[in-house]
């Protein structure tokens, strides 16, 4: 569609498992999943590990192709596009890794990182304006005074300042779409919030669309209440639409299990939440037939075991995949 | 403009080299290995400029061959004379340049090409995967030293004469074992998350390969180098000692062998300077170029070098 | 009845002091939560308290860790000769669930091997005795003995690898349980089930824990009583309902309003400034760099002791009457 900047549609991302001496699985890190991220809104991914959602965001980047389905950036297949096409799209899909230590390079100062990019896009003619450049990018991120992060390698930079450095990689090239995959999990309570506020602004500010990937649903809403999300389990995805609505109103047992799960700093609300999933999750190998909750949902009944749901809307920007719906 | 821009590189660089240098010295075994390199690199040069005295022709006779040291004609026949009569000290100083090209080069090429086939394989993998993967397995197979030697023997005076051809033999399988390695790390370094931010930016395959995979290796690489160096140095002067290579008494290998066969210096004592002094210089080198490897995190970890700049303490000052 | 005393403890690294005039108690069987960001030293206390500190760290001569545990007058661990602390107080009396625990189960050892090799490094050596209490206690945090203690630690999840160090901290039947951040890196589910796993433990085995923790809101879930800890000092101690109702100190403001209640939109407060470092610490109040309302004068002069407001709840603020007032507000928003 044309106000979607990213599309991924019916797409499958199979991989085989070899469990034995002559025998393979497949299981589906992504299974049938359709979403797209509009333009210029964010986009919440939730889900815990092993839901698929890290592939889904590496399937918009172009690093994983689907085994099915198309995955598309303003409306052209990602893994179809000629040369022109798809250097327009390097430029405007970027990056925001979990791992503040393991996604920057251990032997480049800050300048060689920002600087490498700006040269090899040409976007600098001379000196000056690379390292005012720089010094723009390092300011956005709040990292501030720019020369005194400049000169650092990234040892020498704590968690939250190293992710400011990748936040400012991301954002040097102006481009359209970011994905942000568990940005502030790594780090310290006290400091996600002001990374998070830093990235909220920027967007804001470009008018960038942000694929946001978390299992820290209660961060997202630092994003303002004018956000989308899509709730992944097991590849699938089990629950979408505006984040008020999702929020105050979860429909599938997952999302409900997952919100209620959230601590809450008010000690006086310990007593009235229980846990409501039955179990640990399967195997990936082991995904129950039917629904592919089934197995750990309280409420499950005949249908879930045999038949999957489809991903239905239940109410203007509110769909769900769940046969109690 | 351009100048400033210049000169804040040249700045840069001359305060890496310096940095590099002043953390070497905390290591004081490699810092003496990097001493004893200089000088030996050194002389090397003043030989190869033609800044040393000349040879004088050689002289026949018992008296002057494997004559014990003297003060003569100071320094040069500290060490006596060599098989031919001429002063072994000068002799040694004169074989410095070629053996050092030599065994330089040969690491090189097999560093160089290690380097590229294991980028190359690793990261593009697939069917050029396969093919170079094959090639490494052959070449792996094959038995190096017979190679080495078949090759000089077999190859004409004028070509093993040449101190690249010379390399290259002595490097003929050997950058195998390394592409291996290098492959092997490829594969792995390839699924971190740095790279796939350098795919996603938009770096050319090349750039990623060539400079941020190469760059994180480049301890391992420099220590490839070195070691290479050293058995580079090994073939060469064992293949001169096994009499393959063209008889030049300014071979370390060969005054080794002549000081065995000829001066019969592990029976008798006239050749034994001739002897030890060969074996301390060949030694002695080696010794500088493996103390060198331990200073490999002192030179590439930026960490140690900025503790240095910083005159700080490099205690772990990290309570949680 | 007292658990544990701490007073005056202090820790240094080289020259450098992490840990400074910290006191506190724990009662018998109540959960005591240490908060603070990374660097503000509350694994260090915990690290003193089993004198588990690296070789370059040392407590101070006046600090005192009584250990009540054993008889009336309590044992002060911080004089205590260091085998005596190995083979006595460790993993006996007191024992650690360490932070990043999931990486350090030793990949190529069988689960049950990390039982056999913890029981003797403690002197116990009675095979069948190690087995049936380390299937017990595996019972007990609800995994299937047979089938864990025959697993490579590879093959188990984040939550159940999580259950195992649990319960093997609880091998020697200890009556203290420390905690280092027990829920990073765990789903928000997970998290859920093993704090009530915790729970349910602490009933039936007659524990006390202490938790530490960045997370404050893991707290709320979880203690009765919070120390919120910064630049190796306390800042304010009370119980879970002082705190979380009426938080007096500045930064304890700061931190809860970081973490946003479903349902709540708006932009989230952020502390300014960065974690101080150790070597260059401001004068007077280690945290009035940062501070909204850090009065000129005496704040950066004078360091405030800790004081008490009620019988519970203590703050180590010159103007914490003004957080009293406005709140988050001192944030300005």
């Amino acid at each position: 569609m044309a106000d979607e900047v990213v599309k991924l549609e019916d797409v499958y991302v199979t991989f085989p498992v070899s469990t034995g001496l002559l025998s393979i699985k497949y299981f589906n890190a992504v299974d049938d999943v359709t979403l797209g991220v509009k333009k210029g809104r964010v986009l919440a991914l939730i889900g815990e590990s092993g839901s698929g959602k890290t592939t889904v965001g590496k399937i918009t980047l172009g690093l994983i192709k689907p085994s099915r389905g198309r995955a598309l950036f303003l409306g052209k297949d990602i893994f179809s596009m000629d040369k022109r096409e798809y250097k327009e799209y390097r430029r405007n899909a970027q990056y925001i890794p979990q791992d503040p230590y393991a996604s920057l390079h251990p032997f480049k100062t800050v300048r060689q990182v920002l600087g490498s990019i700006i040269n090899y896009y040409e976007l600098a003619s001379t000196e000056e304006e690379l390292e005012a450049q720089i010094e723009k990018a390092l300011g956005r991120v709040g990292l501030n005074p720019p020369s005194k992060y400049i000169n650092k390698y990234p040892f020498q930079l704590s968690g939250g300042e190293r992710q400011r450095l990748s936040i400012a990689r991301a954002i040097v090239l102006n481009p359209s779409y970011i994905v942000a995959d568990e940005p502030v999990t790594m780090l310290d309570a006290s400091i996600k919030a002001g990374i998070i506020k830093t990235l909220s602004a920027l967007i804001r500010d470009m008018g960038t669309s942000l694929l946001f990937i978390t299992h820290e649903v209660s961060l997202v809403q630092f994003f303002g209440a004018d956000m989308e999300i899509a709730v992944m389990y097991l590849g699938k995805i089990l629950e979408r639409g505006s984040i008020r609505r999702i929020l105050s109103d979860p429909a599938h047992p997952y999302t409900q299990a997952l919100i209620s799960a959230i601590p809450v700093p008010d000690p006086n609300a310990r007593k009235t939440r229980g846990l409501i999933l039955k179990g640990p999750p399967p195997s990936p190998l082991n995904r129950p037939k039917g629904c592919v909750l089934s197995d750990r949902c309280p409420f499950a009944f005949n249908r879930c075991f045999s038949e999957e749901p489809a991903l239905k809307p239940i109410a203007p920007d509110h769909e769900v995949a769940c046969h109690l719906h | 403009m351009a100048s400033s821009a210049i000169s804040r590189r040249v700045r840069s660089s001359l305060n890496s080299v310096s940095s590099i240098l002043k953390a070497l010295r905390r290591n004081r075994i490699a810092f003496a290995g990097f001493i004893i390199l200089l000088i030996y690199v050194g002389i090397a040069v003043v030989a190869a400029a033609h800044l040393l005295p000349k040879i004088p022709p050689p002289r026949v006779g018992y008296s002057n061959i494997y004559a014990p040291p003297s003060l003569n004609d100071f320094p040069w026949y500290l060490l006596g004379t060599d098989y031919t009569g001429r002063p072994l000290l000068l002799i040694l100083f004169y074989g410095t340049p070629s053996i050092l090209l030599v065994a330089f080069i040969a690491a090189l090429i097999t560093v160089v090409v290690g380097l590229v086939l294991g980028l190359i394989s690793g990261y593009i993998g697939g069917n050029v995967d396969v093919l170079i993967s094959t090639i490494i397995d052959i070449a792996l197979t094959l038995p190096t030293y017979v190679l080495a030697l078949i090759l000089v023997v077999v190859l004409p005076i004028s070509l093993t004469n040449d101190p690249l051809v010379l390399a290259g033999i002595l490097s003929v399988t050997s950058w195998a074992g390394l592409a291996r390695a290098i492959r092997s790390q490829v594969l792995s370094l390839k699924r971190r998350e740095f790279i796939d931010v350098a795919k996603t930016i938009g770096f050319s395959n090349f750039r990623i390969m060539f400079g941020d995979l190469a760059r994180f290796m480049a301890p391992y690489i420099f220590i490839n180098l070195l070691v290479g160096m050293i058995g580079a140095l090994y073939g060469y002067v064992g293949l001169a000692f096994l009499g393959l290579l063209p008889l030049s008494s300014e071979n370390w290998g060969v005054q080794l062998n002549e000081a065995v066969s000829a001066g019969g210096a592990i029976y008798t004592s006239r050749g034994v300077a001739s002897l030890w002094s060969s074996i301390v210089i060949i030694v002695l080198l080696q010794l500088s170029l493996i103390s060198l490897t331990s200073a490999t995190d002192e030179i590439f970890n930026p960490a140690l070098r900025r503790a240095v700049e910083e005159e700080s303490p490099m205690e772990e000052v990290s309570p949680g | 009845m007292k658990l544990l005393e701490v007073q005056e403890l202090e820790v240094f690294y080289g020259r450098v002091k992490v840990v400074s005039g910290v006191s506190f108690s724990v009662e018998k069987g109540e959960i005591l939560g240490i908060a603070g960001e990374s660097g503000s030293g509350k694994s260090t206390i915990a690290n003193a308290l089993l004198r588990i500190l690296p070789e370059s760290a040392y407590i101070g001569e006046k600090s005192k860790v009584l250990y009540y545990g054993n008889s009336d007058v309590g044992e002060d661990l911080t004089k205590l000769p260091l085998p005596v602390v190995e083979k006595e107080v460790r993993w006996k009396e007191i024992s650690m669930v360490f932070q990043g625990a999931l990486n350090s189960l030793n990949p190529t050892l069988r689960i049950r091997d990390h039982f056999v090799e913890t029981a003797k490094a403690h002197g116990l050596k009675d095979k069948d005795e190690i087995m049936s209490r380390a299937s017990k206690l595996l019972e007990m945090v609800r995994l299937d003995p047979k089938r864990v203690l025959s697993s490579y630690p590879g093959e188990l999840s984040g939550g159940m690898k999580q259950r195992v160090l649990i319960a093997l901290s609880l091998l020697l039947n200890p009556k203290l349980v420390i905690l280092d951040e027990p829920t990073t890196a765990l789903d928000v589910i997970t998290q859920r089930e093993i704090l009530e796993i915790l729970r349910k433990i602490k009933a039936d085995l007659n524990l006390t824990y202490i938790i530490i923790t960045h997370d404050i809101a893991l707290l709320a879930d979880f203690v009765d009583r919070v120390i919120v800890l910064y630049a190796g000092r306390i800042a304010e101690e009370g119980s879970i309902l002082d705190i979380f109702s009426k938080p007096l100190h500045p930064y304890t403001v700061g931190l809860l309003s970081s973490v946003p209640k479903i349902g709540q939109f708006s932009e989230p407060v952020v502390i300014p400034g960065s974690s101080p470092d150790y070597r260059r610490l401001p004068p007077g109040c280690k945290f009035h760099p940062r501070c909204p309302i850090a009065i000129g004068g005496i704040c950066d002069k004078q360091e405030p002791y800790l004081n008490s407001v009620n019988s519970s709840h203590m703050i180590a603020c010159h103007n914490y009457k003004l957080v009293e007032e406005k709140g988050v507000e001192i944030y300005g928003r």
